[in-house]
Formats: structure tokens, sequence, C-alpha cells
């Protein structure tokens, strides 16, 4: 995606040439510098399936177009979208309910099969999780949610949120215990010793 | 950010998490899909370049003359659709109209032959030495054997119309003398 440059147009002079003109150009230096990171967002929280990621991005776009006049920028713009993409999301993920012990120990059962451990990266193990657990652990870790955003977000309580959280680390860590039980980016060779 | 319960993430598990990719590159058809279906929404307006925006003056301008020149032609046409415009199309005059041309022909026609006779004195002296007035009665008897010609074609069987026909065949050669009497009396039985 784009860099931006002290010259460029900022976010908000782009969005208010779209408005007045229905600039195309405009639309378009506003998709390339923030689809990356949402497409990026789609993609983790939805578990790598590309062609549902490419659909959230573009109804998040419709969606932001025509509700641009509503935006009161009182937060970033990529902030703004990101909420409206996790709306899109939201409907597609199954339904969040409270995590449950048999989950865990069905989940970790699948996860540390044999042919799986200590083969996988981070993002690897964060994409087999089921889409409850996925999206609690995507918002608060690599996103930097709080609970009461995600409760919010998901439509959970905080409550639920947060066993959630915990199932979710769990199952990644004992996903990755081969590689010494702690969770680390396999692709950038970094490992957590303890 | 807030981390809890027993799994709370160590500096180098959160340090994990920070170094996970934070944008991705979908295809590069998405864009254009996105584009058109905002434009399709009317969210967008379609892009426009200079030599389009000129494209655009020049068609409107050629519009605003085609329009102004055909309504000057149109303003035109109807002005010269005068009455007299009208009778000089007999398809769409009508016989009323033609035999209307006729009665009023023939009625200049009389109407000149009795200014002739004004100025025709058969018993002076200056009678038939006139030039001008000799020719205008040839033109006139020209001009009823013609007339006699054309009735004659339309009713070949009309007795009136044969004698006189007939009668007028007979005329003198151009330039002899009239044959009428002096005092006679001439009648014209058709008009």
């Amino acid at each position: 995606m784009d860099e931006i440059r002290n010259d460029d147009p900022t976010d908000a002079e782009l969005a208010q040439r779209i408005l007045r003109e229905g600039d195309e150009a405009a639309f378009r230096a506003l998709y390339r510098r923030h689809t990356g990171a949402l497409y990026q967002f789609a993609l983790r929280i939805l578990g790598g399936s590309e062609m549902d990621a490419e659909d959230i991005v573009q109804e998040t776009w419709i969606r932001a177009v025509a509700g641009l006049t509503r935006f009161r920028w009182e937060s970033s713009f990529r902030t703004w979208l990101i909420g409206i993409g996790l709306n899109r999301v939201r409907k597609s993920l199954r339904r969040v309910r409270p995590a449950q012990q048999e989950d865990l120990e069905r989940l970790e059962a699948e996860l540390v099969a044999p042919d799986r451990a200590g083969r996988i990266d981070l993002e690897q193990a964060v994409r087999l999780l089921p889409d409850g657990y996925r999206a609690v652990l995507v918002l608060h870790d690599v996103e930097g949610f709080t609970h009461d955003e995600i409760s919010r977000s998901l439509g959970i309580t905080p409550g639920t949120s947060r066993s959630q959280l915990h199932f979710a680390r769990r199952a990644v860590r004992r996903l990755l215990g081969a590689q010494g039980g702690q969770i680390h980016d396999a692709r950038h060779g970094h490992r957590a010793d303890s | 950010m807030t981390h809890d319960m027993d799994t709370e993430l160590t500096p180098e598990e959160r340090e994990a998490f920070l170094r996970l990719p934070r944008e991705a590159a979908p295809s590069e058809l998405l864009e254009e899909r996105v584009v058109r279906n905002l434009r399709a929404r009317r969210l967008l307006s379609p892009r426009r370049t200079p030599w389009r925006r000129a494209g655009q003056m020049a068609a409107g301008l050629a519009a605003a003359l085609a329009l102004f020149l055909g309504g000057t032609m149109l303003g035109q046409w109807r002005a010269g659709r005068t009455p007299a415009g009208a009778a000089q199309e007999p398809a769409r005059a009508g016989a009323a109209v033609t035999a209307s041309q006729v009665q009023q022909a023939g009625s200049a026609y009389v109407a000149a032959l009795a200014s002739l006779h004004a100025q025709w004195k058969p018993g002076s002296p200056e009678a038939g030495k006139s030039g001008s007035l000799t020719q205008g009665r040839e033109a006139a008897l020209s001009a009823l054997r013609a007339a006699a010609g054309e009735l004659a074609r339309m009713d070949p069987n009309d007795p009136r119309v044969a004698a006189a026909f007939q009668a007028l065949e007979q005329t003198p050669a151009e330039g002899a003398e009239p044959a009428a009497a002096p005092g006679s009396t001439r009648q014209i039985l058709w008009f």
C-alpha cells in the first residue's frame, strides 16, 4: 500500500474531495492508503479466507464512503474504517458464546495433533483457532482493543471476552508447545526463552 | 491494553504479536471492483480527463449550433408558407383552388380584352394601324385558341367547345385584318 509523504493530502482533505465532487482519484488515494491494514485485519480475524476478506473490504469501503458525512473525525480515519470492517466481520462470524471447558479440550486435542505440532508459526496458530477465540485474541492481542471495546464490538459481555481470550492463549501455547511452550513468531526466528 | 488471568502475555509474547504483519495486499482487481461499485451507487463520479472535458464542451457547442440553425430554418420555412406560395403547389391546393385560379385568370383576360376594346376604334383611321393594339388582339386570339384546345381535351364531346375550337381554327393568318363588321357585337360565351 502507498506510503504517506508530507506533501500528500490528508485523509480529511481526500474525504472532502470525495464528498464535494465524488472525486475518484481522491478515493483511490484513500483506498491505497488504508486498504492494506483493513484487508490484513479482515484476513486475520476471518482465519485466512482471502475471498471473504476481500468481500469485507469492499463492503466496508462502500459503507464508509456512504457514511462519510457522519464521520466527525474524533478518531483517526483508519480506526473508524477498521470499526466498520469489524461490524461487517461480526456478521460473518459464527455466534460467539462463552467458552466452555470442553471447547478447550476439543480444541487442544485437534491443535496438538502430531502432524501439526512444531510446524506452524504464530500466524498459522491464530488462524486455526475457532472463530470466537480467534476474534477476541486478534482484537485484544494484535489490535489492542480492551475487553469493554471487544464486548461492544462483538455483542458479548466483558466476562465472555476475558474467558475467550484465556482459552485462546492457552490453545495457541499448546499448539506451539513443541517449540518451547511459549508464543513466538517463527517467521522472524524470535523465541522467548523462559 | 489490559491482560489478566493466568494467561498474561510475557513481554516476548507481546513482541511476537507486535511483529505480525499489519498490512497485506489484496488482489489488484479489488480496487477496480470497489470503484465500480461506488460509481454504480453514484457515490463516485467517473474520472474526468482534460480531453474528455474539451470533447464534452465541443459536443455541447455543436448541439447548440445545430439547435440554432434548425430553429432558424424552421422559422423561415413557416414564414414562407404564404397563400400565394401555397397556390403554387397544385398537389396541395386541390381542385377548388385550381377552379378559382381559372376563374381569376378568365376575369383578368376579359378585363384586359375590354380595355383593349376601349382603345380599338374600328371606324377610325387609326384602327388597325397601331402595332400594339394588333399585337394585343392576336395575343388574345392565341390565348383563346389555346384555351379552346385545353377545353376540347378535357371534354371532346362537348358541342359548344367543338364549335368554338373549329371557328377559332379558321381565324385568318397572322397579320390579316379582322373580319368584324363595323358596329357588330362580339360575344364570348364561356366566360
